[in-house]
């Protein structure tokens, strides 16, 4: 039977590859049969569909400083005179 | 003609959050904003009415953001995976099976989303992994970048991009665990 460590290996691999039929049929067999790497599995799934749905978000609490945006501010304006 | 002020007034805080939550780095976030509307003042006569600014905005900004990860991919090479990992590797025992399982937890992502301190927690856990391993996840589980795009813009191969996200989502589940969902019973924790 497939180790646990080659099958989180490829429970993490079947989010960016389509895993081989030989792949895919010993990872499913695999979790089937072991309760952590079941745990495992749908503890990454989570991770990943909470990024992909609100990595955009971890963040939103966070403003922009003050004084970045003084420095930004000074900058856009000093590229706008000079096109002018 | 929307003035640079007005620009940055209105979409400012948006912006900083987007660059914050990819490049995990203040003063590098701060950069990229600047450039990001300097850049979009510049092209101010290609934007397209038909989007609005804040979209017009975000897809420059993914540019310079792309810029920049490939300009710090040039200079760390991906080196670090050539060696063994501790921090998976010494989960396993030499059969390969688990030392200790992972905790029973679950929860679902629309609830998480809700929990402040949860976006915390995530982004220092993100902060705790080394870069270019931040950087891969970042790509593939926030922008959805494919596989093959990835590779392409970090110059790295197929292989070390799986091991590196493995690596990668590995420790921040163990993160996760320890720091938030071991902690939370009862905020969707049964641990």
């Amino acid at each position: 039977m497939m180790t646990c460590e080659k099958a989180v290996g490829l429970v993490s691999e079947a989010l960016d590859r389509e895993l081989t039929p030989s792949e895919l049929k010993k990872v499913r067999w695999h979790i089937r049969l072991c309760p952590a790497c079941f745990k495992y599995e749908k503890q990454i799934q989570l991770l990943h569909d909470f990024c992909v749905k609100y990595g955009d978000h971890i963040c939103d609490e966070v403003e922009l400083p003050e004084e970045a945006r003084t420095r930004i501010k000074a900058a856009l304006e000093s590229a706008g005179s000079r096109k002018e | 003609m929307t003035d640079p002020a007005a620009l940055l007034e209105e979409h400012g805080d948006y912006l900083y959050r987007f660059a914050l939550s990819r490049l995990r780095n203040e003063d590098v976030a701060q950069d990229v904003v600047q450039e990001t509307l300097l850049a979009a003042l510049k092209s101010r006569p290609n934007f397209d009415a038909r989007s609005s600014e804040r979209t017009w905005l975000i897809g420059i900004m993914k540019h310079k953001i792309a810029d920049h990860y490939r300009k710090t991919s040039r200079e760390t090479p991906m080196s670090d995976l050539e060696s063994p990992d501790e921090a998976v590797d010494g989960r396993f025992n030499f059969v390969g099976h688990w030392r200790g399982s992972p905790a029973e937890w679950s929860a679902a992502p629309d609830t998480l989303v809700q929990e402040k301190d949860f976006h915390r927690t995530l982004r220092g856990c993100l902060d705790k992994l080394p870069g270019k391993l931040a950087d891969v996840f970042t790509l593939r589980d926030m922008e959805e970048m494919p596989s093959e795009e990835i590779c392409e813009k970090l110059g790295i191969t197929p292989t070390n991009l799986y091991a590196s996200l493995h690596r990668a989502r590995f420790r921040l589940r163990e993160c996760l665990e320890y720091n938030w969902f071991g902690k939370t019973a009862g905020k969707g924790s049964s641990r």
